[in-house]
């Protein structure tokens, strides 16, 4: 008799541990991506891999998001600091009379194609008001001191349809662009409390930071990065697989999840070209599917088998031999090169404005010429 | 009734049974190690390991016998049998009370055992320098997330385990307005642009990536270093009209999720690892992987994160490294490996609600033998005392 009791609640461990893996979970999570603060993958025009939409590595994963930032800030006592999503670098809230909440944030992504306007059009729908053009938009900014540079901010009133005036109704915005980075800094909340905290955010701002480096970051390719400057000199990536010698002029720019590093070069006007690097398993659909692919995505029409060879020469780097194509669209010039090793397929596809890409061909194959696999088959 | 009973007591309680427990699991260890020859651990884990039964499938499929008791039934009846042993012959004499103690240790890590086996997840988190995640992904399952995206800080997302997808069968939820018909789920598959020489010719999906992509069933990996890539091809049917809206590909493949639009509001489809969600997040400040000069040896990892827990107001600072895990809340942090290109880390993350069976049973057993040998060696100089006395 003492046995049943056992007996049973093994069966029942037994049901319930099978029943676990095989039920549809329900649940809410917070954005992983705010889909409009996301610039549209920049790494579209320069991505080899951009005209598969979806593919693994061969998308933008982490949409727009620069590497890791380090900063320091001084936050009024009062904030409380909050969890961290995985767009912000940091995250405070403030609570008022009443239940009454602002929420304040800060993070810091790629410069948006859209611009300022398409990020306070997208402030200003989260607060249920309509769009406004550039013309209107202009009164509505004021120009406040960051330590990234002037800042844009923007006073937004009005409240979504079925929002919680208690913890919605007023959103401040302020956009500070360096480089290819834009610093969102956002107080979102009750009207009352996030007009009393105007001031305190502001001053929250200027008090924001970049954090002094430390170590070069471990980003594929960083060890190129203090080379940018300096004359050309064989540079390892972070993780050994590859050297090169970054040409004079091009610097690293910070690498995003798919890709295994990245160089820019800029031309005069805020013309810039895209060094993008990146090696994924196998021959990734083979060499005609990626030429059309590429093709395609600076507008011109694809070409078949035997059209091919023609549009391919060679180049030699050590024992490596890469392919390389150029090809000429309506707006965007891309050289692309690439070569096997071991199981992978590694790319290098420079691409953007003509101008700035003929005058910059020489150097690109110079840099293909001085790669060097340091890791065996 | 009790004679019946006290006879079964007596079967349940026998040294013999406990021999062919023991012989049976030998086999089973052997069997299970020649198996991974074709197969890859972890699923030789579940069919030999972690079943009741080992089942022979007739080549064709058709039907299937079992054909060897499985880990849990070898493991539940060595543990019956200890049960048995223990209750039916236990006497309470001081003389036998570190046998009995080191019996109940036994017991307890057996059970242990059991209940790590049907109820610890082990799953991994995947951490970027800067990024801060509160989910860990489990790498041996899948499953396809249908969002809605809406216009507030969170999202709704229903689910559906890939155990349902494989089914094949229409799924439904009372918070969605169409249904998910599965038209096809592939464990793995190699996934080919259209168009290319000795290529696919026929598109897997009429919507999304999947209009250019072909699909060619694979076999399931035996090698654990690669991952499959499993795929599946779903049908959208709103319930408003039953009008097909088409057909997508979902692959584990794609990072990223493929959107369509039912009835004004905006969705989205992915088939991703499934993910376990915590109360908590954790932020990778940095990251140190050293290897030993000249090398690619692996010398020290460790992880310097930031634990984050609003609801219990914890904020800190942990570093992880080799045997220095983070543990909190029932959650394990072990220090695994590091990202391809060196970016990041990867921390194995383990929930075992029996994690500390084990040391209890360790202790308990050291007890018992400490008692049991300690009460024969007094008993022993008292004899040789006796026996020397003039």
């Amino acid at each position: 008799m003492k046995f049943t009791p056992l007996c049973f609640g093994l069966c029942l461990v037994s049901v319930i541990a099978c029943k676990r893996e095989s039920e549809i979970k329900s649940y809410n999570v917070a954005k992983e991506v705010a889909a409009p603060a996301i610039p549209a993958a920049p790494a579209s025009a320069a991505d080899p891999h951009a005209g598969i939409p979806g593919m693994a590595g061969m998308t933008a994963g982490a949409a727009g998001m620069p590497a890791a930032a380090e900063f320091t800030d001084s936050p009024p006592a009062h904030w409380k600091k909050q969890a961290l999503s995985p767009m912000r670098l940091a995250s405070y809230h403030v609570e008022g009379e009443g239940g009454a909440m602002t929420d304040i944030s800060f993070s810091l992504l790629r410069r948006a194609p859209g611009g300022i306007l398409a990020n306070v059009n997208r402030w200003r729908a989260q607060v249920g008001q309509a769009p406004v053009d550039e013309a209107a938009l202009k009164p509505q900014t004021q120009v406040i001191k960051s330590s990234f540079g002037d800042a844009l901010a923007v006073d937004i009133e009005g409240l979504a349809s079925g929002g919680d005036a208690l913890k919605d109704g007023r959103l401040i915005g302020v956009i500070a662009e360096e480089g290819d980075n834009a610093w969102f800094f956002k107080m979102r909340g009750n009207a009352a409390l996030t007009a009393t905290e105007k001031t305190h955010f502001y001053k929250w701002i200027e008090s924001v930071k970049p954090a002094a480096p430390s170590t070069p970051a471990a980003v594929p390719g960083a060890g190129a990065a203090p080379a940018a400057a300096a004359p050309a000199a064989a540079a390892p990536a972070a993780d050994g697989s590859l050297s090169w010698a970054v040409p004079d002029g091009w610097v690293v720019a910070p690498a995003t999840a798919t890709r295994y590093a990245t160089l820019s070069v800029a031309g005069g006007g805020g013309a810039k070209a895209e060094l993008a690097i990146s090696h994924f398993p196998g021959d990734v659909g083979g060499d005609l599917a990626n030429v059309n692919r590429w093709r395609q995505q600076i507008g011109l029409a694809p070409v078949d088998a035997a059209a091919l060879p023609p549009l391919v020469t060679k180049l030699s780097a050590g024992s490596a031999s890469f392919s390389l194509i150029d090809a000429s669209g309506a707006a965007v010039r891309m050289v692309a090169a690439w070569t096997r090793h071991g199981a992978d397929t590694w790319f290098f596809k420079f691409s953007g404005p003509a101008e700035l890409v003929e005058a910059e061909k020489a150097k690109f194959t110079a840099f293909i010429e001085s790669v060097r696999f340091t890791k065996p088959e | 009734m009790k004679k019946a009973l006290r006879r079964l007591l007596g079967t349940l309680a026998s040294l013999r049974l406990t021999v062919v427990c023991l012989s049976t699991a030998l086999v089973l260890v052997l069997a299970g190690t020649l198996a991974q020859v074709n197969l890859n651990p972890v699923e030789v884990q579940r069919l030999y390991f972690q079943s009741w039964l080992i089942w022979w499938s007739e080549p064709s499929g058709s039907f299937s016998l079992p054909v060897f008791p499985g880990g849990h039934l070898i493991g539940a009846a060595l543990l019956l049998n200890l049960f048995a042993a223990h209750i039916s012959r236990f006497v309470w004499r001081w003389s036998k009370a570190g046998i009995q103690l080191t019996h109940l240790g036994l017991i307890i890590i057996l059970a242990g055992g059991l209940a790590t086996d049907l109820f610890s997840v082990t799953s991994h988190m995947y951490l970027r320098q800067g990024e801060t995640k509160n989910y860990s992904d489990d790498d041996e399952r899948s499953e396809l997330a249908v969002t809605e995206l809406t216009p507030g800080e969170t999202n709704p997302v229903i689910a559906i385990p890939s155990e349902v997808l494989a089914a094949c069968g229409s799924t439904s939820h009372q918070t969605l307005p169409f249904k998910v018909v599965v038209k096809g789920f592939y464990p793995n598959a190699d996934l080919q642009m259209l168009g290319q020489e000795k290529g696919p010719t026929v598109a897997a999906a009429s919507n999304g990536a999947g209009a250019q992509v072909g699909l060619k069933p694979l076999q399931p990996f035996a090698d654990m270093n690669r991952r499959n890539k499993t795929s599946a091809v779903v049908e959208i049917i709103p319930n408003k009209d039953g009008k097909s809206l088409g057909t997508w590909l979902v692959s584990v493949a794609m990072d990223q999720a493929q959107n369509f639009e039912v009835d004004g509001r905006h969705w989205s489809l992915e088939l991703r690892l499934a993910r376990y969600y915590k109360d908590y997040s954790l932020s990778l400040v940095s990251f140190t992987h050293e290897i030993y000069p000249g090398t690619e040896i692996p010398k020290n990892f460790s992880s310097k994160v930031i634990l984050t827990d609003p609801k219990n107001h914890e904020t800190r600072q942990v570093q992880i490294y080799m045997n220095h895990p983070l543990r909190y809340l029932g959650d394990t942090y072990y220090q695994s490996g590091f990202q391809s290109d060196d970016s990041g880390t990867i921390l194995q993350v383990v929930r075992n609600p029996s994690a500390q069976a084990p040391y209890i049973s360790c202790i308990i057993v050291a007890l018992g033998l400490l008692m049991q040998f300690t009460y024969h060696l007094v008993a022993f100089a008292r004899r040789t005392r006796k026996a020397t006395a003039p």
